[in-house]
């Protein structure tokens, strides 16, 4: 597959830190494997399910729009 | 099964070039002998020159066709393995497989192609000689072309999805 750059960024390590709380903490909470969720943390993720979504935002107490947005700057190479 | 699958293309890899060699022996020999016993066999013992010249031609046609032929043969033997392999290991929708199942496409409109060619010189020859040279037009490897390319296609959109798939989250 070619590279491509997503211009959606993650912000689920300031999320976190927000929170003071660990990516195995949320791992765990959310039933979603480490390795799924670095991938996603670090913006290498094509796609998110909305249940994904959904646990993320029930364990962090936030809306979808806190955890991703749109940023042309700040475009993250996959 | 894999295993057995791999070591009968393997074998059929050996086969392939051991009859391409030995095809060519015996044109090549055939065709040194030009005049001699050999084209009398073919061309038949009362045969002027014009027919003896029609079966050297017949000849060198088909020896030309033959080393095409096996490379042919072997390219879509290897790809075969490829695919084999990745299909033991899971890995089956790829693009890397979907390039060979297009390669093999390729590979079996040359064979086709040469088999054309060898129709048409034996038609020819055959004419000429009043001997049957056999050859009959088959369907099948033309029917298996498109449907190998259309694989091909099938298995670069599997590739793609399988692809968008393990980027999920």
């Amino acid at each position: 597959m070619t590279d491509q750059t997503s211009f959606i960024a993650v912000r689920l390590d300031e999320l976190l830190r927000e929170r003071g709380m660990t990516l195995t903490e949320l791992s765990d909470r959310i039933g979603l494997t480490l390795a799924n969720l670095s991938i996603l943390k670090t913006g290498k993720a094509k796609a998110i399910r909305f249940s994904t979504l959904e646990a993320i935002c029930r364990e962090l107490r936030c809306q979808p729009g806190d955890l991703l947005i749109y940023s042309e700057t700040g475009g993250i190479d996959q | 099964m894999y295993v057995f699958i791999l070591a009968g293309l393997r074998f059929f890899r050996w086969v392939n070039w051991i009859v391409a060699a030995l095809l060519t022996l015996f044109f090549v020999v055939l065709l040194t002998d030009a005049g001699g016993l050999g084209t009398s066999v073919l061309a038949g013992v009362e045969g002027d020159l014009a027919v003896r010249a029609q079966v050297r031609g017949y000849l060198l046609g088909v020896t030309g066709l033959v080393l095409p032929m096996a490379l042919a043969i072997d390219r879509i033997l290897t790809r075969l393995a490829g695919l084999v392999h990745d299909a033991r290991t899971g890995t089956a929708l790829s693009e890397a497989n979907a390039d060979r199942l297009r390669t093999i496409g390729w590979c079996l409109l040359a064979i086709n192609l040469a088999d054309l060619v060898y129709g048409w010189l034996s038609v020819r020859a055959s004419a000429a000689t009043g001997e049957y040279f056999g050859w009959s037009l088959s369907l099948t490897g033309w029917v298996a072309v498109p449907l190998l390319f259309v694989l091909a296609h099938v298995f670069r959109e599997g590739a793609a999805m399988r692809d968008d798939l393990e980027g999920t989250v």
